[in-house]
C-alpha cells in the first residue's frame, strides 16, 4: 500500500509559487486560505533556499491528537484528512502543528475560528470521491481519479515531489549522488520521523 | 505588532540558518581549492537547523502573502504541547477533580455536616444584601457552564464522545464553545465585582491564623471566632480573585489568537488557561460543598441573604458582634423568617 | 429566588451582547489577509 509524502528539494526550487496557484484555482481556495505556501530562508543572502511547505501528512499527527472532537481521519494512504462537518474552529491543530498547516476563515476566536481548512492532498474528505458536496468543501479529489497533488504536477523545476514515500525518496536520493549535494528532505524528520540518507 | 514580531522572528530564524552554517562548516570549506563555490558546503540540512533550535523558537523565513504566521516553516515546540495536552493535563484535571470528589465524600462520611449547635433561634441578621447576591450568583451559574464547557474539550472526547457518538458529539461540542466564549464575559465582569466587593473583609489577619490553628470549625467542633469572612472563605475569595483574573487574561488571548503574541505565547497561554481552570474546579467544588451540604444554615446566606442569629454566632461571632454595635444593642434589623430578602 | 433569576438573565444578556459586538468585529480571513491589490 503506498505511503503519501511530500518533498521539497531545498536545492531545485526557484520560488516560483506555481505550486500555489495550482492549489488555489484547482481546490478554489478563498482569499486568505493559504493551503501551500513558499518560505525562502535567507533571503538575498549566501545559502538562500526556497522550500514549498503545506500540509505534510504526518505520521502520528500530532493535529488529529489534539483535535477535541477527533474530527481527523487517515486513510490508508496515510493521508491525513478531517470532516470540516465536526470541526468546531477551537485553533488548536494549529498549535500542534509544527509546520502551520491549518488555516480558517476568521481571525478571532469568538465561538469559533469558523471551519478548518488544509491541503488534503488532493484527496477530497469524507463525502463521496467527486461529488459536488466534496469540491465545495474540499476542492478536488484527484486520488481517487488516480492522479497526484495538482502542486507537485505543477511544479516548474521537479523540485516539489508528491507520491508514494518510497519512489519519492527514491528519486531524491538518485538526485543529489547525481549532481553531488543536497539539504536532505526537510520537514522529513519531523513529520515522518525519518530522514533520506544521502 | 503582528508584524514587528513576524519581522523579528524572520530575522532570528535567518541568523539561526547563518548560525548553524558558521558553527558546521569553517568558512574555508565553502569554496574548492581552486577558488569555485562549492555547493554542498551552503547546503542545509534539516537535522543543522533542528539542533541549532533545541527548544522552542521556529525556522521562519520570507513569503509573498500577507498573513505573517505563514513565514515560519517548522516549528518543532507544538509536539510538546500536544503531549501536555492529550497526557499530562488529563492527569493533572483527573487527579484534581476526582481528588477533590473523593476527599468531600469521605470527608462528610467522617466528620458529616456541620451542625447548628445551638439550634435555630428564629432571629435572623442580613448576611448579603441583594446586589452581593446578584453578582455571586451572576458569576457562579457562568462558572459552572464555563466548567463544564472547557472540561469538555480537554475530556469530551475520551469520555462523552463514545456515548454520544461522533456527530451529536460535535453538535454539543460546538455550542459549548459558543457558550464558553460568551459567557466568559457576565464570568469576568462578575469576578471583577467580587473583587471589589469584598476585598475590604478578605484581607487576611491574625484571627485567620488562630482559626485555622483551631482546625476552622470543620476539623473538631471547636467554634473560633471569624470576621465576616473566615480564613476558608478568603482563600476562596483570592482564588476566584487570582485565578478568575488568570483565566480571563489567557482565555482573552486564546479569544483573539495571535493578536498579542507569536504561537508559543498562544501555546504557554492555553496551558495556564487549563491548568489554572481544572484546579479552579477542584477548588470551587469544595466551595460549593461547605456552602450547601457541607454546613447548616450556610446556605440561606447567599440564597436568600440572612442566617440565623445563632448560626453567625457559632460560626462568625465577632462579625456579628461588629452588626450589633452598628444597629444598636435593639437588633433592629432582625427579621422574621417568613419574610424572605430579596 | 429573584435574585438568582436576575443574575441568569444578565448572564445571557452580556453574552448575548458581547456576541453581537464581537461578531462584527470579526473580520474573515479574506479581509485581514488581503493586500490593496485583491478585488473582494
Amino acid at each position: 500500500m503506498a505511503r503519501m509524502k511530500f518533498l521539497c528539494d531545498a536545492d531545485r526550487c526557484i520560488e516560483c509559487n506555481a505550486c500555489v496557484t495550482a492549489c488555489k484555482n484547482e481546490n478554489e481556495v478563498p482569499w486568505g486560505i493559504n493551503r501551500r505556501r513558499v518560505v525562502t530562508i535567507n533571503d538575498g543572502k549566501p545559502g538562500e533556499r526556497s522550500i514549498s511547505m503545506a500540509c505534510m501528512h504526518c505520521t502520528d499527527a500530532p493535529c488529529a491528537a489534539v483535535c477535541p472532537v477527533n474530527c481527523f481521519y487517515t486513510t490508508a494512504d496515510a493521508v491525513v484528512l478531517h470532516s470540516k462537518d465536526l470541526c468546531i474552529g477551537c485553533g488548536y491543530c494549529f498549535y500542534a502543528c509544527p509546520f502551520g498547516a491549518p488555516q480558517y476563515p476568521k481571525v478571532g476566536n469568538f465561538g469559533s475560528r469558523g471551519k478548518m481548512d488544509k491541503c488534503t492532498f488532493c484527496a477530497g474528505g469524507p463525502e463521496a470521491d467527486g461529488s459536488t458536496a466534496e469540491y465545495e468543501k474540499y476542492g478536488a479529489n484527484r486520488l481517487a481519479e488516480g492522479k497526484l497533488p495538482l502542486c507537485a504536477e505543477m511544479c516548474s523545476t521537479k523540485s516539489l515531489l508528491a507520491g508514494d514515500g518510497d519512489i519519492i525518496a527514491q528519486i531524491y536520493k538518485e538526485r543529489v549522488t547525481r549532481r553531488g549535494y543536497g539539504s536532505g528532505a526537510w520537514g522529513w524528520q519531523t513529520a515522518y520521523r525519518e530522514t533520506i540518507a544521502t | 505588532m503582528a508584524r514587528c514580531l513576524a519581522r523579528a522572528r524572520f530575522i532570528i530564524g535567518a541568523w539561526v540558518v547563518l548560525l548553524a552554517l558558521a558553527i558546521a562548516l569553517p568558512a574555508s570549506a565553502q569554496r574548492n581549492p581552486d577558488g569555485s563555490v562549492n555547493p554542498t558546503a551552503s547546503a542545509v540540512k534539516e537535522q543543522q537547523l533542528l539542533d541549532a533550535l533545541q527548544s522552542g523558537g521556529s525556522i521562519s523565513g520570507r513569503v509573498s502573502i500577507p498573513d505573517q504566521k505563514s513565514a515560519n516553516l517548522i516549528h518543532p515546540a507544538g509536539r510538546d504541547w500536544r503531549q501536555f495536552h492529550e497526557v499530562t493535563l488529563r492527569w493533572i484535571g483527573a487527579i484534581a477533580v476526582l481528588g477533590m470528589l473523593i476527599i468531600l465524600v469521605a470527608f462528610y462520611l467522617i466528620r458529616g455536616q456541620v451542625k447548628l449547635e445551638s439550634g435555630y433561634s428564629g432571629r435572623r441578621i442580613v448576611r448579603f444584601n441583594a446586589f452581593e447576591r446578584f453578582v455571586h450568583w451572576m458569576t457562579a451559574t457562568c462558572f459552572i457552564i464555563l466548567a463544564l464547557s472547557g472540561l469538555n474539550i480537554t475530556f469530551g472526547k475520551p469520555l462523552l464522545m463514545p456515548l454520544l457518538g461522533e456527530g451529536a458529539f460535535a453538535a454539543w461540542a460546538q455550542w459549548a464553545k459558543y457558550a464558553h466564549n460568551y459567557l466568559s464575559f457576565p464570568f469576568a465582569i462578575g469576578v471583577f465585582c467580587v473583587l471589589l466587593m469584598w476585598i475590604g473583609g478578605n484581607i487576611p489577619n491574625k484571627v485567620d491564623v488562630e482559626w485555622l490553628k483551631r482546625g476552622g470549625g470543620i476539623v473538631g467542633h471547636d467554634h473560633p471566632p471569624a470576621y465576616r469572612f473566615n480564613a476558608g472563605q478568603k482563600m476562596i475569595y483570592w482564588i476566584v480573585v487570582i485565578g478568575g483574573t488568570a483565566v480571563a487574561i489567557s482565555g482573552y488571548l486564546l479569544m483573539f489568537p495571535f493578536y498579542a503574541t507569536g504561537i508559543e505565547g498562544m501555546q504557554l497561554a492555553q496551558t495556564v488557561h487549563a491548568i489554572i481552570a481544572v484546579l479552579f474546579v477542584a477548588a470551587m467544588l469544595g466551595h460549593i460543598y461547605i456552602g450547601t451540604i457541607g454546613m447548616e444554615g450556610a446556605f440561606e446566606a447567599m440564597g436568600e441573604g440572612t442566617v440565623d442569629v445563632n448560626w453567625a454566632k457559632e460560626h462568625h461571632a465577632l462579625w456579628l458582634e461588629q452588626e450589633m454595635a452598628r444597629t444598636g444593642p435593639n437588633e433592629s434589623q432582625r427579621q422574621p423568617m417568613a419574610t424572605p430578602a430579596e | 429566588m429573584k435574585t438568582f433569576l436576575l443574575a441568569c438573565v444578565a448572564a445571557v444578556v452580556i453574552a448575548t451582547v458581547a456576541g453581537f459586538a464581537l461578531n462584527a468585529v470579526q473580520k474573515p480571513a479574506e479581509q485581514a489577509y488581503s493586500t490593496t491589490g485583491v478585488r473582494l
